[in-house]
Formats: C-alpha cells, structure tokens, sequence
C-alpha cells in the first residue's frame, strides 16, 4: 500500500470525458431531428438481420452505423436492404465508445432532411457496451430464442439500462424451452419501466409493430 | 473484458482534475455492481496502463458497495449484489433499483512537488 503523497478528491464519474462527447453526439443529432438506438446483444442474436427488415421498412428515412472487431460484411448487408451505413471496425475494442460514433457521423450524409432513424448496431457483447453513452436516445437490448430466457439476470449490467427489450427469432419458439414471459420479467425486475417487442426478422413477425414503435417516439419527440 | 478501456478512462479523468502528467500513489474507486466492470480485471492492469502513460505506477483500491434497491411489491429497502435474489422480506423481484451503476474515482494520492 503506498502511504505518500498528497490525497485529492477527485468524485468524477470515470466516463465524464466519454459522456462528454455522448451530449455533443446526441445534440447534434437532435438539431436534425434524428431519433438515435443503441442495438446491444450478443454475436449471432440477429442485430444485423433484424437492421436489414428495418432497412427494408425505414428505406433513406434510416441510417446505420455498424460495430464489429473486423470487416465490413455488416456495413455491406443494410447497405444492400436499402439504407446508408457506414461501419467502424474497433480491431480488437469490444465496444463501441462516444469518440468512435462521432466520428462515424462525419462519414454519413445526415444533411438531406430525410433520415430520422440512426441505428448504432455495437459489437456484439452482453457486458461491455453497457456503460458507454454513444449520444442515444434509446438502449435497446436483444435476446435471442436459442440464447436462453435465463439470461436476463445474468448480464443484469445491460439488462437494467435499456428502455427496449427485443427477444429475437421468436419464429424458433416452438422448437426451443424458451419462456418470453419470464424473460420478459426478469427484465422488469431489473428496469420497471421497460417496453417489450416480440420479433422475428426472417419471418416478419413483430417487425412491424417494433418499426411502428419508433416512429412513434421520433414523432414524439421531434414532431 | 474492457477493463483495458476502463483503466484509460479512469486516467483521462485523473488528469483532468490534478493536470497531465502528474505521477499517481494511489486511485481510489468506486464501483457499483451493476456498472459491468470487473474491479479483478481492471487491478490486473491498471497499473501497466498507467505506466504506459507515464503517470507512475499506482496503487489501485477499489470500493465495492452493493446496489440500493426498493422492492415494489412489500415497500421495504434493501442491498442487493446478486440480481437472481428477490427482496430479502417477501421474495419479490418486483422492484426498482436505485443505485449500483456507478464506477467514480472517489480520489487520488498524487506526488507531491
């Protein structure tokens, strides 16, 4: 234990200077009226599958930004389903943080008055991206059928903070020992307040409802 | 495993407050159970961080409290470390968490000039 030198408080959060650049991020999208998420869940949920049926809703109105630890594969799918995207690849980060986002925004066209939805779709990981502002408006947490209803609780750092839970690939339902319902509650046990979304984005169930809902809050808060 | 990252965070706040450069004893944290870091990971290199930075080699120590946590079924408070308990009087996992995402550097002992 070292015993010298002078003690000074310091009583900062350790994200301040991230945070600072969240605010920066999320101001600037507001001047434009561009309601943000933050898509968080593990390799393989199907974040990337579920942006190229929002793509296909959305069309021009959405943008993305893609997180992966390499390669543009995900940049190249939504840009193939019909939507701008722009893919920051973090060699080895397994998160996305606020510096990265804010620099992605150079690289999009945002000036056309016609996008109202950016969709961050960060790496894929269940503890990482948890603490890091981007400058969203919404967290949205996806779990998938095949992952288990029983994890909720166990990454209960993401879990606690987002405003949207997705269960993902509800179409395998039938062939799996998955409970929405418990997951889904579990997830209240953790955030009161969170809303719920049942989708499958190959087969287009919910989808729809789930692209309803944010359209609702876009309007909703930019009019 | 980000603690990599946590540990750079936790230095530009450092040097934000006492100015660049200036060679750390000891940090102090605080970090709430819920904050998704792992105080382990984060002493394994924390200091190698900060070396790389030129800012010493620190001491870290880390406060760990546990989340505050009102049960929404019975009204009772209570601290929580492990999500999978209910409320410790009715069992209940009906309930709203106040407190537990925090990770803060409470303070440092820097060199003295």
């Amino acid at each position: 234990m070292s015993e010298g030198g002078k003690k000074v408080a310091v009583k900062s959060p350790v994200m301040l200077k991230n945070d600072a650049i969240a605010a920066e991020n999320r101001r600037l999208l507001e001047g434009k009226g561009i309601l943000t998420v933050n898509l968080i869940g593990s390799p393989g949920c199907g974040k990337t599958t579920l942006l190229e049926a929002m793509a296909k809703h959305f069309g021009e109105a959405m943008v993305a930004i893609e997180g992966d630890l390499q390669t543009r594969r995900d940049a190249e799918r939504v840009e193939q389903a019909g939507c701008q995207a722009y893919q920051i690849e973090t060699h080895g980060r397994c998160h996305l943080d606020a510096q990265a986002v804010a620099e992605a925004l150079e690289h999009l066209d945002l000036s056309a008055g016609t996008c109202k939805l950016l969709v961050i779709e960060n790496v894929g990981n269940l503890v990482c991206p948890s603490g890091y502002d981007l400058g969203e408006h919404l967290k949205i947490g996806v779990l998938s059928v095949p992952e288990g209803d029983d994890k909720v609780l166990k990454y209960p750092s993401l879990f606690s903070r987002v405003a949207v839970f997705l269960v993902g690939k509800i179409d395998l339902a039938p062939h799996l020992d998955f409970d929405a319902a418990r997951a889904e509650a579990e997830c209240r046990s953790l955030n009161p307040n969170v809303i719920g979304f049942r989708l499958s984005a190959k087969t287009g169930e919910g989808v729809a409802a789930f692209c309803r809902f944010l359209e609702g809050e876009q309007t909703a808060r930019f009019g | 495993m980000h603690e990599f990252s946590i540990a750079e965070n936790i230095l530009e706040t450092i040097e934000t407050q006492v100015g660049p450069g200036t060679r750390l004893h000891e940090v102090h944290l605080i970090v709430g159970p819920l904050s998704g870091v792992s105080a382990d990971a984060l002493e394994f290199c924390f200091s190698e961080v900060a070396q790389t930075r030129g800012l010493g080699s620190p001491t870290l120590t880390i406060d760990q409290p546990a989340a505050r946590v009102h049960c929404l079924e019975c009204g009772v408070h209570y601290e929580g470390r492990d999500f999978y308990e209910g409320c410790p009087e009715c069992g209940s996992l009906h309930r709203e968490i106040l407190t537990g995402h925090e990770c803060t550097v409470d303070w440092v002992r820097v060199e003295e000039d």
